[in-house]
């Protein structure tokens, strides 16, 4: 068991980073309210688990790819309960864009217009584009190939310039 | 970086170049094909743009509030199990403590209202959205708007880290406080005694918030912690509104609305004391 002292510095540490985790796990949920639980979920596992982490490394790396798990687990039982469930992006092959999601540009609240992104996309940018995390890293923390984060990675900011782009020429 | 892009969509290719992603030779590649084909350089625009727009609508984002309880529950995750409570780190006994947040994650409903979202819901709210104009900049109109909290939570990183210079009228001249306060801000108020939640009073400034005065109240606890309340004028209502919690990244914000005025409770956002400040403030200001 963690000394107290150690114990409480990682929890200080988990709450520190509890902005980022925050809008990472809204990039799966695409829900602010699924989010926060399953920041919750992911916190209290961390600190269950808190003995396994070694400090090497990026805290949130690990604290990520523990998110991204509990979120498949998640989406695994709903499926089972409703028969369907939602689409789990980052186990396809192929991402399937909503065409109603184009319409995003007219959202008013800026994390509105992310979450009509797939998951797969939004979540590959945040780690690559916007918190600098490398192709292999974004890879293991999805738990997808370097190829398909790749691809996300395009297909997202190809998708973000849309959606600039759109509302830019409403303006005009 | 990656070994070989060879074979990839170019979109992909320019993507990993805008990244810095690719193999030496393949970058000299790519900028002879952005040289010669204006297609490629206009994708390349676009990636680029994209880029650059979701960074900053992503940043955005992180400036959201976080909710105080998840806080809170991070705090006392476990302790029950491995350790008792500490002075100087979330205080109050577990039984006192926020309960944890019911999760709502789990239930056939919620998983039903998501499909719902996925489904078709963007395209609702949109609808809505389409009314009150879809003229803004996407730029200006994303931004969240700022409240008086944000300035109160401002002043209050910056204040709260002041040793010798922490208030501009000290707590010896409380009448004064009082007099000069009600009359900046137009709000009547008595100085709260919280001696019983071990905070001392230091004194009081007069800030700008949300554009009215505002008074800030200042108190400092045994640890050394700063801890504030703070108060505009704002429109009547009649009745008291529920004590309401957020967070701006390290500070935590208990504010509510009485009569003419509102108030926030302010102090650091791990500390689980705030709500029972704020319950005495607010019966007693």
């Amino acid at each position: 068991m963690r000394p107290t002292a150690e114990s409480n510095e990682f929890r200080r540490e988990l709450v520190n980073l509890l902005p980022k985790l925050r809008r990472f796990a809204m990039t799966l949920t695409r829900n602010g309210s699924d989010a926060d639980d399953l920041v919750q979920e992911a916190c209290e596992r961390a600190i269950t688990r808190s003995h396994l982490w070694n400090g090497e490394g990026r805290l949130e790396s690990w604290v990520y790819a523990m998110t991204r798990n509990l979120w498949v687990d998640e989406i695994r039982k709903r499926k089972v309960r409703t028969g369907s469930g939602t689409v789990d992006v980052a186990e396809q092959d192929s991402l399937h864009i909503e065409a109603s999601a184009d319409k995003a540009v007219y959202a008013k609240q800026l994390h509105k217009l992310i979450m009509t992104m797939p998951e797969g996309l939004s979540s590959v940018f945040l780690l690559v584009n916007v918190e600098g995390h490398s192709y292999r890293e974004a890879a293991d923390i999805l738990g997808i190939p370097i190829g398909t984060v790749m691809s996300r990675l395009s297909a997202a900011r190809i998708r973000l310039a849309a959606m600039i782009s759109e509302q830019m020429e409403r303006r005009a | 970086m990656v070994e070989s892009t060879q074979g990839l969509p170019l979109e992909v290719r320019l993507s990993a170049y805008l990244d810095g992603q690719l193999p030496e030779a393949e970058m000299h590649e790519i900028n002879a094909i952005l040289a010669e084909d204006d297609d490629a350089r206009m994708v390349f625009e676009k990636l680029k743009l994209g880029s650059e727009f979701g960074a900053r609508a992503f940043e955005k984002l992180l400036q959201e509030p976080i909710p105080l309880d998840l806080v809170r529950n991070i705090k006392e995750a476990g302790k029950k199990d491995d350790e008792p409570p500490k002075a100087d780190f979330a205080a109050i006994p577990v039984s006192a403590a926020a309960p944890r947040r019911p999760s709502a994650l789990w239930p056939k409903a919620l998983a039903a209202s998501l499909v719902l979202f996925l489904a078709g819901g963007a395209a609702g709210y949109l609808v809505g959205e389409r009314q009150d104009g879809a003229s803004q900049l996407a730029s200006t109109r994303f931004a969240p708007a700022r409240t008086w909290l944000d300035d109160i939570a401002d002043y209050h990183r910056i204040y709260a880290r002041q040793t010798r210079h922490l208030v501009e009228v000290p707590a010896s001249d409380k009448e004064h406080i009082v007099e000069w306060l009600s009359a900046s801000t137009g709000v009547p108020f008595k100085l709260p005694d919280l001696s019983d939640q071990n905070l001392t009073f230091e004194g009081a400034r007069l800030l700008v918030a949300g554009g009215k005065p505002a008074a800030q109240l200042l108190y400092r606890n045994a640890q050394n912690e700063v801890f504030a309340i703070c108060f505009v004028q704002s429109d009547p209502i009649e009745t008291v509104t529920a004590l309401s919690e957020s967070m701006r990244n390290d500070i935590g914000l208990v504010s509510w609305q009485k009569g003419s005025a509102s108030y926030v409770v302010v102090g650091p956002s791990a500390d689980p004391s705030l709500e029972r400040i704020a319950e005495t403030v607010s019966s007693t200001i």
